[in-house]
């Protein structure tokens, strides 16, 4: 809890959630698509929903010859095309007085003494009182360089009675080692406790209520177990190919790319067991048993659990697209998957025997991210006693679009024949809650301003998740792994991404 | 009173057919809608244009918050004994290519001995298992309808509209205490300044207007015609969450603060008032703060002056006051208010019934 909020008796009861300090948040690589897009709008709403702290500045560092006034412009137009409400001018107008650009190239170390004449200036001027929120949203190959001269300058050292925190973008490195160079560097000037690792899935309004869903309800968790769940489907699928990041997904891939951060760690809040409390540590600690109780893949494994696969030329919405390899900027003969089926297995008390399917992919029919539930068949008894056409119950919890949950459950028809149709219950945030859900980056940003990291990796979670995709690229890299697989742009995937789950007398669930 | 509401409430239908008919409305509905509902909304009001005067308030609601509503107009006095019904249903496309999400409106006219049966009207109708907030526009009755009350989720009232404040109040803290345990009293007047109270605890997050707060030593409230009593629920939050007492014996009222000093109030009405609560100024002697709402926006600038040129100054949202808004910001929020009563007991001298 912060420090305003537990000293002022007038804040009592008035909100239930903490109060940010007071603090300058200090984007290095400010000019990028990140800061327009997502960032700038994500404070400006904040500033609109009275969730700032009284005082707040916006120090933009970059290399670009710009000025405060002209890089204020530029994202004055930024906010009024990306913000999720309409920009009001005279609040803008204050919001931005206190954006400040700093020019500087990342390896100048005159650029950050200067930047910490800039930042006690403007303590002393808005009373921001030495709290920095540093946020890496640079190229992840200037985050070294970065880090090292935070701290050989004193930055990252918070004053007395104040603090000094870290958010950094994913990618959390590349793989094991790159991500073990990058939390050592982030370990050498931020102490774990202010390093807050953006993974905006879990910013997502859904995201969080798997949660309560699972523990603030009665009846899921009783049936969230090996023995009423017959296996559970995570799918994040996109129309979308690779557009115009063909340099950043070649040497990435579908695995890195989704599976590392996205799609693992929502395979830990569907898994894990309750948490002893909410706080940050309480729930990271049971995420990474999840990571912990993951059956490695590896060598042969890989070949029988997992399929790899490149979208091949197509149609989407009935509109012709070309194959992965002939994008602009993918090699003609690429080998990087663009789809990524795998099953997995947690190897605990509660999921022993229960297969986790997950299937991440480019250029598939629909855009959605869901966790499907497929709950067992009734015994074949009474109404399942001559067919086993009866569709199972199938809990559906919708990250992105139309974020909700749906059951499926089977009915009689009406009429005097005994005939069962599934029918669905369906529960849509925006049918329910008419309220504009916010962004991510805004209850991200207002969480790492009040301390709060409960939303965000933690070290030893980013490096669990690597060892665990580490262990299927060897194989893939190894040629341990069969060939990669193609599947037609518009198409639901591979055929051999089906016949992993038949293997399991499971088919993928039609979104 | 058994002439047609000026504003339609939608479709006739006998009492015993509702349901029947409202099946029906959805049976034939285009596949394009939705029915939704998070909660039962009853509105009892006994002023002869209720009709008129809440569908539309409904139908602004229903666009953000969807219910099932049931609404209530009532002429005790009446002499003739009568029950009339409506249905109809308020739908919205809150995005383009989805569906448009439908709330169903019951709405009730009751006459003569006929409004006794409120409760029966009522629970014969709700959405099951959805919480039940009833919100009793205009002045409560001494007798509390007990069968009611204690179903009641939430009891919604709106203060601004009591001419006998004290009374009332006593009222409505012996209803609440009827209730079942989730039961909660929401005062639309207290919702009303949210925002306000927000943007004043703000200005005391800044230290060099926190280190004074234990020295306040007057606050002026400026308020528009027929809110004083907003004005002082304000002050009465004020003084409760800094522990004031009010001292009323020495013929002007003010409040004793922890540390013995006193703290003078003045409470004042504006007639070209921009809100229901213009400005909240405090002075410490050496400093003053000050919450008001922009003339043009929709915004509070807070603001604190101290002595060697020590300035802050910040926007913050201050709402809508429209009533449609003011609802939904109740409806959205869900709290149990614990802060209300307290307020209301730190300036209970204060209320006067007119």
């Amino acid at each position: 809890m912060s420090d305003s909020y537990s000293g002022n008796p007038l804040r009592t009861g008035l909100i239930n959630r903490p109060v940010p300090d007071p603090c300058v948040v200090v984007i290095f690589g400010a000019t990028g698509d990140l800061t327009r897009r997502k960032l700038i709008p994500a404070l400006y709403n904040l500033a609109a929903d009275g969730n700032l702290p009284p005082s707040l500045a916006v120090v933009c560092f970059a290399r670009r010859e710009k000025t405060s006034e002209s890089f204020r412009e530029e994202l004055g137009e930024a906010a009024r095309r990306y913000s999720r409400r309409p920009v009001n001018d005279e609040l803008w107008s204050r919001f931005a007085a206190n954006i400040f650009y700093h020019r500087s190239s990342f390896d100048q170390t005159e650029g950050y003494a200067s930047l910490g004449r800039e930042l006690d200036a403007i303590d002393e001027r808005l009373g921001t009182r030495g709290n920095r929120l540093f946020y890496l949203a640079s190229s992840p190959t200037e985050f070294d360089i970065i880090l090292e001269n935070l701290h050989t300058s004193g930055l990252s050292h918070a004053k007395p009675g104040a603090w000094s925190r870290l958010i950094v973008e994913k990618p959390f490195g590349t793989d094991l080692p790159s991500a073990n160079r990058l939390n050592d560097a982030v370990a050498s000037a931020f102490p774990e406790r202010d390093t807050f690792r953006i993974d905006h899935y879990l910013g997502k309004e859904t995201a969080q209520n798997i949660m309560v869903l699972r523990f603030a309800n009665t009846v899921f968790e009783a049936l969230w177990n090996r023995r009423y769940v017959d296996n559970v489907q995570i799918t994040a699928s996109e129309p979308l190919g690779v557009e115009s990041r063909a340099g950043y997904y070649e040497n990435s891939g579908a695995l890195r790319d989704m599976v590392q951060n996205h799609l693992l760690q929502l395979l830990c809040l569907t898994a894990m067991e309750p948490p002893i409390d909410l706080g940050a540590d309480a729930v990271r600690n049971e995420k990474v048993k999840v990571m912990q109780a993951l059956r490695p893949l590896t060598g042969k494994a890989v070949a029988e659990n997992v399929v790899r696969a490149q979208y091949t030329d197509g149609f989407i919405d009935g509109k012709e697209v070309p194959a992965y390899r002939n994008e602009p900027g993918v090699s003609p003969e690429s080998m990087t998957e663009t789809y990524v089926a795998l099953r997995l297995h947690i190897d605990n008390w509660r999921w022993a025997g229960v297969p986790f399917f997950m299937r991440v992919g480019k250029r598939l029919p629909k855009s959605g991210t869901e966790i499907a539930i497929q709950f067992r068949g009734t015994p074949p008894v009474l109404f399942n006693r001559e067919s086993k056409l009866q569709d199972p119950n199938v809990l559906v919890i919708r990250i992105q679009p139309d974020e909700g949950i749906s059951f499926r459950m089977a009915a009689k028809m009406p009429g005097a024949v005994l005939q069962l149709e599934p029918v669905k219950m369906d529960f849509h945030y925006g049918t329910s809650f008419g309220k504009a859900t916010p962004e991510a980056y805004e209850r991200l940003l207002l969480d790492a301003m009040s301390g709060d990291a409960t939303l965000f990796a933690r070290r030893d979670e980013v490096e669990q998740a690597w060892t665990f995709i580490d262990g299927i690229r060897e194989a893939w890299d190894d040629g341990a792994a069969p060939r990669l697989d193609f599947y037609p742009a518009g198409s639901w995937g591979p055929r051999e991404a089906d016949e992993l789950l038949a293997q399991d007398g499971a088919v993928w669930r039609r979104m | 009173m058994n002439s047609a509401p000026a504003i339609s409430p939608g479709l006739p239908v006998e009492v015993g057919e509702i349901d029947r008919q409202l099946g029906r409305l959805w049976e034939q509905s285009d596949a394009g809608k939705v029915r939704a509902s998070l909660v039962n909304l009853v509105i009892y009001s006994e002023a002869p244009d209720a009709i008129a005067a809440n569908t539309p308030l409904l139908s602004e609601i229903a666009s953000d918050h969807a219910f099932r509503a049931l609404l209530v107009q009532a002429d005790p006095k009446a002499n003739q004994s009568g029950v009339h019904a409506w249905i109809t249903a308020h739908c919205h496309l809150r995005e383009a290519g989805k569906k448009e999400i439908c709330s169903e409106q019951i709405t009730f006219q009751l006459d003569g001995p006929a409004a006794g049966r409120l409760p029966s009207i009522v629970f014969s109708h709700l959405d099951s298992d959805l919480p039940l907030y009833l919100w009793w526009q205009g002045e409560l009755h001494a007798e509390p309808e007990l069968q009611l009350w204690r179903w009641v989720d939430r009891l919604i009232v709106d203060s601004a509209d009591w001419s006998r404040p004290a009374t009332q109040f006593r009222i409505l803290r012996e209803i609440t205490t009827l209730g079942h345990r989730r039961s909660g009293a929401c005062d639309l007047n207290w919702t009303r300044i949210f925002n306000l109270r927000y943007a004043v605890a703000q200005v005391f997050d800044l230290p060099a207007a926190r280190e004074r707060l234990g020295k306040i030593g007057h606050v002026v409230i400026s308020h528009a015609p027929g809110r004083s009593l907003t004005a002082l629920e304000l002050l009465g939050w004020i003084a409760s969450r800094l522990g004031w007492k009010l001292d009323t014996g020495g013929g002007q009222a003010v409040f004793r603060r922890p540390d013995h000093g006193i703290a003078h109030f003045e409470i004042q009405e504006h007639e070209h008032s921009v809100s229901c609560i213009d400005s909240v100024k405090f002075s410490f002697g050496d400093a003053a703060a000050e919450v008001r709402r922009e003339r043009t926006g929709d915004f509070y600038l807070l603001e604190f002056n101290a002595p060697g040129g020590e300035t802050f100054s910040q926007l913050l949202p201050a709402g809508r006051e429209k009533m449609s808004d003011v609802l939904l910001s109740e409806l959205s929020r869900g709290s149990r208010h614990p802060l209300f009563w307290p307020a209301i007991d730190a300036i209970e001298p204060l209320l006067a019934d007119a």
